[in-house]
């Protein structure tokens, strides 16, 4: 599609028109501003998420699993909902600047808008990221090599080289690639707390030229240059995630004792765990917290909220049944033309696994709002690009979720659809029955986080509807941004705690939907 | 000596074991067992990464129960992960010696010299998985003979040798051959030093061939 929108544009317009309509000193500096952003916080990600990791991993208590699940959230917060929970605790009016106050009454507190927020921001939405990728490589390492350590004595630095960093040192190139460029293409992040033009992306930029400047073809060529280098990064990050050492798991960690924790090691934890609570754990709490002042009758008497909250939850509803209908189909695909490259080296099913591939991390490659760009390119010479908005919204939310959501079930699919081979043509089960019954049923707890995390995701997304959104069409997360922007602060917390309820609960909805839609399809509930 | 007395441990409320055992100078006794009979269990309290509910353990009429693993006057050999896969097989037994692998000459040279009585000293410079399964496991050996009475136990009277070796299923994931071939090392280590040894194991030839002495749990 963004093929065509190019080449329509460029073949009724000009191209040198559009290579004129770049402000090149504006995207110079929009590129180096971006990439030091993105730098600092993979950066400060990478320091705080890999001794969490370890801290985390090693304590197995009932309420280190609820801190992880409260931190998992934030993975999943919309954007605009951890801005204003930034704010709360690191805002000129927030936590930290009482705090500050009490003690030291000369001391006012700093703004929380610049570099340094959208840094802190970024934080806190990618260290929970990085841990929940570290922690398993963590649980991985053979229960031997953790009571070698304490045989020998290994001080906790000796045990971080010789056991911990082999553990998590292979993902670490992979995960930074990606988290570096999700930074590298933040947009709501950026625009709620840049700060002004001084802090930008690219994003940010060719949102402003839409929707600011009307500059439609400095738009499409910021587009351009945007999507070049996004498939640099993708291209890199496929490079570095195959380089990544998969460790099977090999025993249950809970029945191994750590002898070896010395003194430091729970100093260390104690530091880490109170780094984790500031940056990720209090915001959360913030939200809450705010947004049950006053805020929360006037924004439930509002009309626009009711028409915004159906707005959402259908747009996350439809993305997410169709990223699992469609995921379910591409892992198929993917696992079949796996079999028969391995069984018969078959050179048009490996070139068609590529493409699959490729076609997954599309979204990767073309970020939310150069879609938007596309879109309203296309639709404003063929049709009604106001009409059209909710579609395009629901396609971006789609190809948003799809490279986690196949990246999420295709090992597992492979798997069973290799394991159940011989058996399902010897007991004769193919096409849809072996989906019903021999497929789907082990996939139910995979399909179910899909369908949660998708939902979670398109519900709090700020991405392609700043470009859409008009009277008649808004979303929970446009409405919170406009809230914040207006100063309306007790109605944006009530609505930013609304929201952040709203992502938990499609979250959990989503599974129990697919649980009852999977106990519906496979029969388990006439034959029980 | 090794001596366990009353050793009482449990998982949970329903799953309890109790413990007694002694291992002489230079013996070697192998403890077999169901699975789920506590052997492994047996073997992690000894080395201290598990803490006894009750009862004793003493190590020359001293009792360990209070010291870190670390602190105790064994090496532990386990199936299998016994090497850090980024180190050379030398530098592997040379962390038993120092955990910060700073070693002096004289430590360099038992390291070699364990190498060389094991029949390993052409490992020296090859990583643990470019060796076989067998090899690692002499390797595993040779770190618990160079650590025997190296660095001694300072923190126990009199400095006492690290002298007991604790063996947890060393031979199970080994094809016979290469078994053969550790249960040969594994004499010539005991023949090497004045070793206590508890092996255990599911095989109930493995005493047979060790000429040790058999207790079931």
């Amino acid at each position: 599609m963004l093929v065509l929108i190019w080449a329509d544009h460029i073949l009724l317009n000009n191209p040198i028109r559009i290579i004129d309509a770049i402000n090149w000193p504006r995207l110079a500096y929009s590129l180096k501003n971006a990439s030091l952003q993105a730098g600092l916080s993979t950066l400060f990600s990478l320091v705080i998420a890999v001794p969490a990791a370890i801290t985390l991993s090693r304590r197995r208590a009932r309420m280190v699993r609820i801190f992880v699940l409260v931190i998992s959230l934030a993975m999943v917060l919309p954007t605009g909902v951890a801005a204003l929970g930034l704010l709360s605790v690191w805002g000129r009016q927030g936590v930290m600047a009482d705090i500050c106050h009490l003690a030291l009454p000369f001391c006012g507190g700093g703004s929380i808008y610049g570099l340094h927020g959208v840094v802190i921001a970024h934080m806190m939405l990618n260290v929970p990221l990085m841990i929940r990728v570290f922690m398993p490589l963590l649980h991985a390492v053979a229960p031997s090599q953790w009571r070698l350590a304490a045989m020998l004595g290994l001080t906790p630095l000796g045990r971080f080289y010789h056991v911990e960093w082999r553990a998590v040192k292979s993902a670490i190139p992979g995960i930074s690639a990606l988290v570096f460029l999700l930074c590298f293409t933040s947009f709501a992040l950026v625009l709620m707390l840049g700060g002004g033009p001084k802090v930008t992306t690219l994003e940010v930029e060719i949102y402003t030229a839409i929707r600011f400047d009307f500059n439609l073809s400095g738009a499409a060529g910021l587009s351009l240059v945007q999507f070049s280098l996004a498939a640099i990064f993708v291209a890199i990050i496929a490079v570095l995630g195959k380089q990544a050492v998969q460790i099977p798991i090999r025993s249950k960690y809970d029945d191994i004792r750590r002898g070896d924790l010395k003194l430091f090691d729970h100093i260390a934890d104690t530091v880490i765990v109170s780094v984790l609570v500031l940056l990720v754990g209090l915001p959360v709490v913030m939200v809450a917290i705010d947004g049950l002042g006053g805020g929360l009758t006037a924004l439930l008497m509002r009309p626009r909220f009711w028409s915004g909250l159906i707005a959402s939850v259908s747009i996350a509803s439809i993305s997410a049944a169709v990223v699992v209908i469609m995921t379910v189909l591409m892992a198929m695909a993917g696992a079949n033309l796996s079999g028969v490259n391995l069984l018969r080296g078959g050179r048009t099913a490996n070139m068609m696994k590529i493409l699959l591939d490729a076609g997954v991390m599309l979204y990767l490659v073309i970020p939310s709002i150069v879609l938007g760009t596309a879109s309203f390119i296309l639709l404003r010479g063929y049709g009604d690009v106001i009409g059209n908005a909710f579609a395009v919204v629901v396609v971006a939310n789609i190809l948003m979720a799809l490279p986690f959501a196949v990246r999420l079930l295709e090992r597992r699919m492979a798997t069973l659809t290799h394991q159940h081979d011989k058996l399902a043509a010897m007991l004769g089960i193919s096409g849809w029955n072996r989906l019903r019954v021999l497929t789907l049923p082990p996939l139910e707890r995979d399909l179910g986080v899909i369908m949660g995390l998708t939902a979670a995701l398109s519900i709090g997304d700020l991405g392609v509807i700043a470009l859409f959104a008009h009277d008649g069409f808004k979303t929970l997360p446009w409405m919170l941004y406009q809230l914040s922007g207006r100063y309306a602060s007790d109605e944006a917390a009530a609505l930013a705690l609304m929201l952040m309820l709203l992502t938990v609960f499609m979250f959990g909805t989503g599974q129990v939907v697919m649980r009852l839609v999977i106990s519906g399809i496979d029969g388990r509930r006439r034959y029980a | 000596m090794l001596e366990v007395k009353n050793l009482r441990f449990s998982y949970q409320a329903d799953v309890a074991f109790c413990f007694n055992l002694s291992v002489d100078i230079g013996e070697i006794v192998v403890v077999e067992g169901a699975s789920g009979a506590g052997k492994s269990t047996l073997l992690g309290l000894i080395a201290g990464f598990l803490s006894p509910s009750s009862g004793d353990i003493y190590w020359n009429n001293q009792r360990l129960n209070h010291l870190e693993p670390s602190l105790r006057p064994l090496s532990m050999i386990f199936q299998d992960d016994n090497l850090f896969s980024h180190l050379t097989c030398r530098m592997n037994i040379a962390l038993g010696l120092s955990p910060s692998l700073r070693l002096d000459n004289d430590a360099w040279q038992r390291v070699d010299a364990a190498m060389e009585k094991l029949g390993i000293a052409e490992l020296a410079n090859r990583l643990p998985q470019e060796t076989s399964g067998g090899q690692q496991q002499r390797v595993a050996l040779a770190r618990g003979l160079a650590r025997a009475n190296f660095w001694r136990c300072n923190f126990l009277e009199g400095g006492q040798d690290r002298n007991l070796l604790l063996f947890d299923e060393p031979f199970s994931a080994l094809d016979p051959e290469t078994r053969q071939d550790c249960i040969k090392a594994v004499l010539e280590l005991m023949k090497a030093g004045q070793f206590a040894a508890v092996v255990v194991s599911h095989d109930p030839s493995d005493a047979l061939a060790l000429n040790a002495r058999c207790i079931r749990i």
